[in-house]
């Protein structure tokens, strides 16, 4: 690849990447987006207005009836993450939330990080005990859990998350339908017209449902554009294990992949080097959190997730005194949540502000936001 | 044809290596513990240990050749001072050895993340140290294939896989290893003949454990160039099996982790170009593999007589 070459792949790069997020966020976010480098934002510098939006919101919520909180306290919201909050992945981006929900609905959060599905249950039910009364369960893999106890504990409310709405939804239980699949589209598409050597390759972790329809929807995204593209595919068997991933990366690049499109968290390190010590380096994607720092050179795009706006719109709901409710959570019908995509929070009198409900608009910035996405998603 | 060349690809070959470097520092570390008649259950935690002290010290003070090295120590220091921990509780006390590796790993691995969220908090923006520069042997790296596979590597992985030699002659070609492997067959005969029984547990205990926090930082300087938790999977067990597979030998152990890293290679190579084997079935291989290997050469093997055992002078037998 001569330096010119390079020059213009960077460029494409740029132009894609920013793209890609716009289509990310969809429709009318599309000029808000525009100013604001989506994959370098981090959340850091928001979560200091969070905190202190915080001190400001939190006397004026407390003993408000549409808490749904019958003792007048605020609502405890209880979350269990199923990896360690150092994670600065899955794990990272739904800790990172906690601090904006307070804010934002003026309730109490507390978590519990690396909580095996064998422990879940009971980590949930000490919560119950204690007296929390959402509790959010970060991860498909607790899905089960969630149904079970939702039939033993009416009183309490869950927020489950899923591959795509899930079957059988109790009455107690709110559900976040992910759809991870259509942002693996675009950056197939990406990979697609970024390929040289005619191979772009998916490169998984666990094969679970989620996973392989990320893998499909890619092929089908890199298709869309190059109809004769060869594609690879590989799963590690572990969406942490960065040697594994080294290992696998090697041999889809060794097949020929230039374009590596990961459905990896912290595998994604080995991928990086497995790429940087390669002949001819492979370009790379992912998901979740922005991993382009990790290897600027050879990192196209991120898909940014924001689980703190869907566990929001849950809140909101329960606020609202609804007990259940399905979220669909994928690129282009999530709400527009500044800390991922750096865009200006929408105040009143902005085009497309739209209050949310009397009683409900003094409690924080985003709760004064238009909440676009929530309207045709509630059942 | 393809699948031929598959075998032999100089790529897969090359990282087979590199896998191979910390799975065979930590196993010759642990062969150093065993010999003396310590089983060092605690090694998944102290290689953890030694990753995220490797990964923290590099990150605070940058990638410069010092800080590298500083690191290194570090990471060593830290698996010392674990098996301090051990060797006083084992050694001193006359604790259960399971029972007491076991604490430490669970403590090990906890510290381990504790130590990466101290230092580099919660962030969503993972980050990076970059593995070390690769230094290409002139001349030898020209040639082609063998070039490839044996001289484009880091120094890390020259100096890992040569660590090989001092250990096995050590071990088995001065007196001081003789006496060491007595040690670990039986302490009281040494201490009957005067030899400072404690001096020689301790000193294997102390270089065995750098090995292994050794091996613990070649995971984000030279493999992966990142930090997460649990980042050796489990290959920290790999190498107390890889001790009892080379049956407490350096040459065979180092035949282990390099037979085991190629399986693994050849894998995700086959889990590319074939799809008609299940990925979880080609996943399986490694371990199919020990368990046969394990089975064919168990029965010849010979573990150290006093593996395990507390030695009590006082005591009659």
């Amino acid at each position: 690849m001569t330096n010119q070459a390079t020059t213009l792949r960077r460029l494409t790069v740029g132009l894609l990447a920013t793209g890609l997020l716009l289509a990310g966020c969809g429709g009318e976010d599309a000029t808000d987006t525009a100013t604001g480098d989506a994959t370098t934002d981090t959340a850091a510098p928001d979560a200091d207005t969070d905190a202190a939006t915080a001190s400001d919101t939190g006397g004026e919520s407390t003993g408000d009836p549409a808490d749904g909180s019958s003792d007048g306290e605020s609502l405890r919201f209880a979350m269990i993450l199923p990896g360690p909050i150092q994670d600065a992945d899955y794990n990272a981006i739904a800790y990172e939330g906690l601090a904006g929900l307070e804010a934002d609905y003026g309730i109490a959060t507390e978590y519990s990080e690396q909580v095996a599905v064998a422990d879940a249950e009971r980590v949930a039910r000490e919560y119950i005990t204690d007296g929390v009364d959402v509790i959010g369960l970060h991860g498909g893999q607790f899905l089960t859990i969630a149904t079970d106890l939702a039939a033993e504990f009416p009183d309490t409310t869950f927020v489950a998350e899923s591959s795509g709405p899930m079957d059988a939804q109790p009455d107690n239980v709110w559900n976040i339908a992910r759809e991870f699949a259509p942002g693996f589209y675009v950056q197939g598409a990406l990979a697609g017209l970024m390929t040289e050597t005619n191979t772009v390759a998916f490169l998984g972790g666990i094969d679970i449902p989620d996973y392989k329809a990320s893998a499909n929807a890619m092929f089908a995204g890199a298709r869309s554009v190059a109809p004769e593209v060869e594609l690879l595919f590989n799963f590690t068997g572990d969406q942490n294990d960065a040697v594994v991933a080294r290992q696998s990366a090697d041999a889809l690049i060794n097949e020929g992949a230039d374009v590596l499109v990961l459905g990896l968290n912290n595998g994604i390190y080995g991928v990086a080097e497995s790429s940087a010590a390669a002949a001819d380096p492979a370009l790379m994607t992912s998901s979740f959190t922005d991993k382009v720092t990790v290897a600027p050179d050879t990192f196209l795009v991120s898909t940014l997730w924001d689980f703190e706006g869907a566990f929001g719109q849950a809140i909101e709901g329960i606020q609202a005194g609804e007990a259940s409710g399905v979220i669909p959570h994928e690129p282009g019908v999530g709400p527009d949540h500044p800390g991922r995509t750096a865009q200006r929070p929408r105040r009143r009198g902005d085009p497309g502000h739209r209050p949310v409900g009397p009683g409900r608009r003094r409690r924080g910035r985003r709760a004064r936001q238009d909440r676009r996405g929530r309207r045709p998603l509630m059942s | 044809m393809d699948f031929l060349l598959d075998l032999v690809d100089a790529d897969m070959l090359r990282t087979t290596l590199v896998v191979a470097t910390p799975l065979l520092l930590a196993a010759l570390g642990e062969l150093l513990l065993e010999r003396v008649g310590l089983l060092n259950l605690a090694i998944e935690g102290m290689v953890g240990v030694g990753a995220a002290m490797g990964f923290c010290v590099v990150f605070v003070a940058g990638r410069t050749v010092p800080t590298v090295l500083l690191a290194i120590a570090a990471a060593a220091l830290s698996a010392i001072l674990i098996g301090v921990v051990f060797g006083w509780l084992t050694l001193h006390l006359q604790a259960n050895q399971i029972t007491v590796g076991l604490a430490l790993l669970i403590l090990g691995l906890g510290a381990s993340s504790l130590l990466y969220r101290g230092v580099v908090g919660v962030t969503t923006t993972p980050p990076s140290i970059g593995t070390l520069p690769l230094w290409r042997i002139p001349g030898l790296s020209e040639i082609p294939y063998l070039g490839r596979v044996l001289f484009q590597h880091d120094l890390f992985v020259y100096v890992g896989l040569s660590t090989l030699l001092p250990v096995w002659w050590v071990l088995h070609r001065t007196p001081l290893g003789l006496r060491l492997r007595a040690v670990g067959e039986s302490p009281k005969a040494v201490d009957a003949l005067g030899l400072p029984l404690a001096r020689l547990r301790w000193s294997a205990l102390v270089a065995g454990c750098a090995l292994i926090g050794i091996a613990g930082s070649f995971f984000p300087l030279s493999l992966v160039g990142g930090y997460s938790d649990d980042i050796a999977s489990g290959r920290g067990w790999l190498a107390l099996m890889l001790v009892i597979f080379g049956r407490w030998r350096p040459w065979t152990i180092a035949a282990g982790a390099l037979l085991f890293a190629y399986v693994e290679a050849l894998q995700f190579q086959f889990g590319v170009t074939s799809k008609a084997i299940p990925p979880q079935f080609l996943r399986m291989l490694p371990y199919v593999l020990a368990i046969i290997v394990l089975v064919r050469v168990y029965g010849r093997a010979q573990a150290p007589a006093a593996l395990t055992k507390p030695y009590d002078r006082e005591s009659r037998f």
